[in-house]
């Protein structure tokens, strides 16, 4: 089946300079993410990956254009319906985890859940099972800061598909993590996605983006290449790395011609 | 350069400086005030009460002087957490170390300079105002009082001079020994709430033993003396530091947790307090003491007041007594309800004073007379025409002291006359008038009115009252000063206190939004934070009051009398700095609203405010 959980048409975003300039970030984005995609963004720093990101979760509001997701358009929502909106049908991971450091790690685990006043027995349930999913079980009742990074991480991420969402936003959820612990997160993702979790997640390297379906690349606020799998991941890792080198060869094309034509 | 810097600092953060600058003046104007009285030791001795007023000024000057002290310094934390990010910033991008720390200098010379000179200004306004209203209000005057005096502004200036230079000197202190990273990642708090051991468990039990110890000693004051007053001012602040400091976390981490309702923000405003409540304790039981004192000290002036009046509906003097009341005076005595009222002729001749016999029978008819000192006369009306002498008839000699008239002062003796007597004496008669009226306090104005153009002969119940007012209203006077220096002292210490970490918990306020919680939820979460905060100290001082109460025992009849009063005073003192102190938080803490509120519109100006607003922080 073929449904569609991100819809955007035409997205633009710009904000005002000090100086009364106008900066254009997003330039007019338009693509449709299946559900069950496990979808990457990649593209130069700078090119409006984080934004996009922001405004696909009601974080921020598009300047123009229109975006629905999983049915819902999302452009029309107040600010109480935005933020309903993302407590049941949004997870977010975050690269510096952001957990709390005021609550224990299963906690910081239930908050979704809790915050729609689910039941305390099924809340508990979930929290347990879903740490034992991800290895971390034994670390029940300890605070974040008694935490690696790549145990935060997993702590997040089981924040973030507790109350089941209907996509899963990462921004570089592996950023900060080493090889071993950004392999286990993928590898969780991974299976959250073989189950039906649609993913999007921002992600600036080969690696994870490999264990991607597809890769979305930016570049100046617009979308510039698309890449799907067809293979295996290695391969789809060196397709990557092809594509990466050929963006990077036409900035620096780019950058040399108007170095020699200013 | 760095004057443009430190200044485009200053118009950034307009508004939270604005808060830290009325927080200062506020405080300013309130030391002086107090000083004005402090240093006037003239009009304190004259107006006090208690013996050792003085020693209760110089010991509320300390504890003034040490709390302001706290005040600045919390003032100074909160004004260095607000710009500890923006610092960083200036280093990253190269800027020497001390080229920040003059930034930061000047900042503080500008709104320390500034908040000098208005809170002395208002000072001098507010201490002339209060003490015209309160003599207004009491119907005397402080003889003696200056709202400008050259000592208290001296001193205040002097003080505070000295006060922003070492909390200048502490931040930057501060600032040097941090390091850039720590300056950048500004709160990013690295502690995990202490499991509290068997230690906590003993500590509080030995405070709640100090503490009944000193409740014990305050309610028998009069017994113990100067021990009861050792062990109540050692004992009950021992308690209440040490409940605060280990069973009071241990409990709202309890109760947050056996909290059924863990659904919906509760959790993490769980988890808020009870980090909160740790970090805060000591503060929290320093907030708890100085309301006991604060609300104390109003309540022990009003106190007094309170027993003036007592005093005066306890009395059994008439409440008035006039000779020859003319039609105007009595017309004056028509709005008078009276109980009872009597005319009494008396006529002089030679070495006697002659009492018309019909007028005492009169009297007697009604109810036997209430004698001064509140006893009833018992005495029969001596026969015959013989004579009212201090030894054989002391009662009627007492009663008719108060109520005879000037020409028979003098007189040898006091003798009865029947009315074919008494009319046949060949003197003019002189007819007194006297009564007691229903409410003696109802009519002080009336009696003021008649007394007024009279030649004081006698110590008349309006003049007794009068007197004790006086001495009472300069108890209230200091009662009050003291006590509102000491309460919105501490209320803006704890006020600041908690601000400083406003900008920590932005944060988890940040993530929050992105985890769905709506704003109005958040708002509400803070508010039940701040209020437990508030509410805790608050209500520990309390009932440190009204146990302290009894400590007045011994001087007023009695203490609790209307203890209403100052305790709304204090709730509404508190109850505004509660108010401030959310808003202030919602303005620090909470997300910016977001652009995604009004969709499609252009309404994303230069850069967000706050740290983490955005997704990640590249
Ligand atoms: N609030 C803002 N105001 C002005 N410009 C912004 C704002 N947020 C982001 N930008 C600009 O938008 C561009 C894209 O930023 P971002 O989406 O964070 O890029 P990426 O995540 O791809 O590195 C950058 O040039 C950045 O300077
Ligand atoms: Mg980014």
């Amino acid at each position: 089946m073929n449904v569609s959980m991100i819809e955007a048409q035409n997205v633009t975003k710009h904000y005002h300079s000090g100086r009364g300039q106008i900066i254009q970030v997003l330039g007019g984005i338009t693509f449709t993410m299946q559900a069950g995609e496990f979808v990457g963004i990649m593209g130069p720093s700078g090119s409006g990956k984080t934004t996009l990101l922001n405004v696909i979760a009601t974080l921020d509001a598009p300047s123009t254009g229109a975006i629905r997701i999983a049915g819902t358009d999302i452009t029309t929502l107040n600010a109480r319906q935005s933020a309903d909106f993302r407590a049941r049908r949004l997870g977010f991971i975050f690269q510096d985890y952001n957990l709390l450091d005021n609550l224990t790690i299963d906690d910081n685990i239930a908050l979704p859940l809790a915050l729609q006043h689910a039941p305390a027995a099924e809340v508990k349930a979930r929290v347990a099972r879903l740490m034992t999913e991800f290895g971390i079980a034994s670390l029940a009742g300890r605070y974040p800061v008694e935490l690696s990074g790549g145990q935060k991480q997993r702590a997040a991420a089981a924040r973030a598909v507790i109350h089941k969402p209907a996509l899963l936003l990462g921004d570089e959820p592996t950023g900060a993590l080493d090889s071993h612990n950004a392999a286990v997160l993928l590898e969780i993702l991974t299976h959250l996605n073989r189950e039906g979790a649609s993913i999007l997640m921002v992600t600036h390297d080969a690696v994870t983006a490999s264990s991607c379906n597809r890769i979305l690349y930016m570049r100046d606020g617009m979308l510039s290449r698309e890449l799907r799998r067809t293979g295996t991941r290695q391969q789809f890792y060196r397709e990557i790395l092809a594509l990466l080198g050929e963006q990077d060869m036409n900035v620096g094309t780019a950058a040399a011609l108007r170095e020699a034509h200013p | 350069m760095t004057l443009k810097l430190a200044l485009s600092g200053i118009r950034g953060r307009l508004r939270n400086l604005i808060v830290l600058l009325a927080g200062l003046v506020v405080s300013i104007a309130i030391f002086y005030m107090f000083q004005t009285m402090a240093w006037n030791t003239a009009f304190i001795t004259h107006n006090a009460m208690i013996n050792s007023i003085q020693l209760v000024y110089a010991m509320g000057s300390f504890l003034l002087a040490a709390v302001t002290l706290f005040y600045v310094i919390y003032a100074g934390g909160f004004l260095f957490s607000l710009r500890q990010r923006e610092y960083g910033m200036y280093m990253t991008i190269g800027a020497r170390r001390s080229r920040v720390r003059t930034v930061m200098l000047l900042e503080w010379l500008v709104i320390g300079g500034a908040a000098i000179v208005i809170g002395m200004a208002l000072g001098c306004g507010l201490a002339l105002l209060v003490s015209s209203l309160l003599a207004n209000m009491l119907d005397t005057t402080f003889s003696g009082y200056r709202a400008l005096y050259g000592p208290a502004v001296l001193f205040t200036v002097v003080f505070y001079v000295a006060l922003l230079a070492v909390t200048a000197l502490w931040s930057q202190l501060k600032l040097g020994r941090m390091r850039l990273l720590q300056l950048l990642r500004a709160g990013d708090s690295a502690e995990r709430p202490a499991r509290a051991g068997r230690g906590a468990f003993w500590g509080g039990l030995l405070g709640l033993g100090a503490l009944l110890i000193g409740y014990i000693a305050l309610t028998f004051m009069e017994q113990l003396r100067e021990i009861g007053l050792l062990a109540a001012t050692v004992m009950t602040p021992l308690g209440t530091y040490l409940l605060f400091m280990t069973w009071l976390p241990r409990l709202v981490r309890r109760a947050g947790r056996s909290d059924r309702r863990l659904a919906g923000i509760r959790a993490f405003t769980n988890g808020q307090l009870a980090f909160r409540v740790r970090d805060l304790s000591r503060m929290l039981a320093t907030t708890a003491l100085l309301v006991a004192l604060g609300t104390g000290a109003i309540a022990g002036g009003i106190a007094f007041l309170n027993d003036a009046y007592l005093k005066a509906r306890q009395s059994g003097q008439y409440d008035i007594v006039l000779e020859n009341p003319d039609p105007q005076q009595l017309e004056l005595l028509r709005a008078v309800t009276f109980e009872e009222r009597h005319e009494l002729r008396v006529k002089r001749e030679d070495a006697v004073a002659w009492v018309a016999r019909a007028d005492l029978e009169a009297m007697l008819a009604h109810t036997p007379p209430v004698l001064e000192d509140g006893t009833v006369l018992e005495e029969a009306l001596p026969g015959g025409q013989q004579a009212i002498t201090w030894t054989s008839h002391p009662q009627w000699r007492q009663l008719l002291s108060g109520v005879l008239p000037a020409s028979a002062l003098g007189a040898d003796e006091i003798r009865l006359a029947d009315n074919s007597y008494f009319g046949a004496i060949g003197t003019a008669a002189t007819t007194v008038w006297f009564g007691r009226s229903d409410d003696f306090l109802a009519y002080t104005d009336i009696w003021g009115e008649l007394e007024s153009g009279r030649t004081a002969y006698h110590w008349s119940k309006y003049d007794q009252y009068q007197d004790n007012l006086g001495l009472a209203g300069g108890t209230v006077f200091m009662g009050f000063f003291l006590g509102v220096a000491f309460l919105t002292m501490m209320a803006s210490c704890l006020m600041f206190k908690i601000l400083s970490g406003a900008s920590t918990d932005a944060r988890r306020y940040a993530l929050l939004r992105k985890l769905g919680v709506r704003g109005e939820r958040m708002r509400a979460s803070i508010r039940r934070e701040l209020g437990y905060l508030f509410l805790l100290p608050g209500a520990a001082g309390l009932l440190h009051v009204l146990v302290g109460m009894n400590l007045f025992a011994f001087i007023l009849q009695q203490p609790y009398y209307r203890l209403w009063l100052p305790l709304l005073m204090f709730a509404v003192i508190y109850g505004l700095y509660y108010l401030v102190t959310v808003w202030m938080y919602n303005r620090l803490a909470l997300p910016a609203p977001v652009s995604g509120d009004v969709p499609h519109t252009r309404q994303t100006g230069g850069g967000t405010r706050y740290p983490g607003g955005s997704m990640s922080r590249n």
